[in-house]
């Protein structure tokens, strides 16, 4: 009772909302809690946040294989694009909510300069818009959330290096609608410079 | 000496004791001198002093604890937006330190290399020969690695390691399959090696890592600490506490006991 009310009362005081948010879990918190996924999905939906990733590290995207019903639940509330093994599925609509599984942000980049040495860019011609044209993932996400442990994680690391970034103590099984409120009321308390 | 000093000493030696991990690459992000000066009714230029006077601090507490690199946000990419009046300070006071290195006994004694990394042909040539003349009275030490970013920006550091290596697949010396994260690695700038970042510090109240090392720091999973204090009033217990982190993380993966804070 208390928390609905406590609840209802922080997500009353938001109005800055990130326009796209991150969460970083490990195959760990699959195992931990498989529904949770899908639950938090509905939690950024119901706030209005309709950019939405996960990524899910592990070294072998297969062990994540057994869960995959569970991450496939998002499709019935949003249009879930599922990266796994170089594959990327798209299933139901709505908002969009990327699941990358096992991606890797270093793996990413050099890809892009791969693919830039086949069509065969010239070195003169590199900028950063040219990169942002060869990603895989083309968004910046505004929030970046990480549970139960304080490190980077080795996924957008060109697209977020102007991210605004959450640890939170709570690990992602016992991450409950309020820590991710206070999430959101953290973000709003922020203020952004892009570096400058 | 003051309680509290006695009280910081007693703490100081409490944290160092329950250290047994010390990370090998730290970087900081040193923000706040300009808030810091704001709020003591002070001019920006000397804000920025102060800070500096923090950096030569905190390379004694480093090295003292072990730690072997030290990567240091000093100048961004961004950085050149702001006015040129705090710009042209704050490359005097660069100016200032990096002659000083040279004459550093400390640098010396304990065999400090320092270096930079960024976009050298962004800074004024009068910095530049500083820097350079500090490279290269240090190049041959190896107990301690100091590299200081200037001019430093993440993307532009991987748009110039992908212009590196096109250039090379144009000249035919590397074809395009060859290309992964190992050697993207290697053609950051400069191309000398520097470590995997073990722990990155950001004080100021600031929680980004704003465009620094995505490569070594987020590429890595490096683990973060976030200080409130601003930079010029960084203390050493904020330093130990940033290694305890780090300790407490390397613990977990080692499956030994995880010693937990007596106060954050």
């Amino acid at each position: 009772m208390i928390y609905w009310l406590y609840e209802r009362w922080l997500a009353r005081h938001l109005s800055v909302l990130p326009e796209h948010l991150c969460f970083m879990i490990t195959e760990q918190d699959m195992r931990d809690a498989p529904e949770k996924l899908a639950e938090v999905t509905g939690w950024c939906l119901g706030m209005g946040i309709t950019g939405i990733t996960f990524h899910i590290s592990t070294e072998d995207p297969a062990r994540i294989d057994p869960f995959l019903p569970f991450i496939c639940r998002v499709a019935d509330i949003g249009e879930l694009h599922l990266h796994a093994r170089n594959r990327e599925e798209v299933m139901g609509s709505g908002a969009r909510v990327t699941v990358a599984i096992g991606s890797s942000g270093r793996e990413e980049i050099a890809a892009c300069i791969r693919q830039m040495a086949r069509d065969g860019v010239a070195a003169g011609d590199v900028d950063e818009g040219l990169f942002d044209r060869y990603l895989t993932f083309r968004y910046a996400p505004d929030l970046v959330i990480k549970t139960g442990q304080s490190h980077l994680t080795d996924f957008l690391i060109w697209q977020s290096v102007y991210s605004e970034l959450f640890f939170s103590d709570v690990n992602w099984q016992w991450f409950r609608r309020v820590d991710f409120l206070r999430a959101l009321r953290d973000y709003q308390s922020r203020k952004r410079r892009f570096g400058t | 000496m003051t309680l509290r000093d006695t009280i910081d000493g007693l703490y100081e030696r409490y944290l160092r004791m329950q250290i047994r991990h010390v990370p090998l690459h730290i970087a900081i992000i040193q923000d706040g001198n300009r808030r810091y000066a704001r709020d003591h009714g002070i001019q920006t230029r000397d804000g920025h002093r102060a800070g500096a006077d923090t950096t030569e601090r905190m390379l004694d507490w480093a090295r003292e604890a072990g730690v072997k690199y030290i990567t240091l946000y000093s100048f961004s990419t961004e950085n050149f937006r702001r006015t040129d009046e705090e710009i042209s300070h704050l490359f005097a006071l660069f100016k200032e330190k990096f002659t000083r290195v040279t004459g550093d006994e400390r640098v010396h004694r304990y065999q400090i290399r320092v270096r930079i990394f960024g976009d050298r042909t962004m800074l004024p040539p009068d910095l530049l020969e500083r820097v350079e003349a500090a490279e290269e009275a240090t190049r041959h030490y190896r107990d301690f690695f100091l590299n200081i970013a200037l001019a430093y920006g993440g993307r532009n550091e991987i748009v110039c390691a992908a212009r590196s290596l096109l250039q090379q697949v144009g000249e035919g010396r590397i074809s395009p399959d060859a290309i992964d994260p190992a050697m993207v690695e290697k053609h950051l700038y400069s191309g000398e090696h520097l470590p995997p970042v073990d722990l990155i510090v950001r004080t100021g109240n600031e929680q980004r890592t704003s465009n620094f090392l995505p490569w070594l720091a987020n590429g890595m999973e490096s683990t973060v600490y976030f200080a409130a204090p601003y930079w010029p009033s960084f203390r050493r217990i904020d330093f130990l506490r940033a290694i305890r982190v780090y300790d407490q993380r390397m613990r977990l993966s080692a499956g030994e006991r995880a010693v937990l804070p007596l106060s954050r």
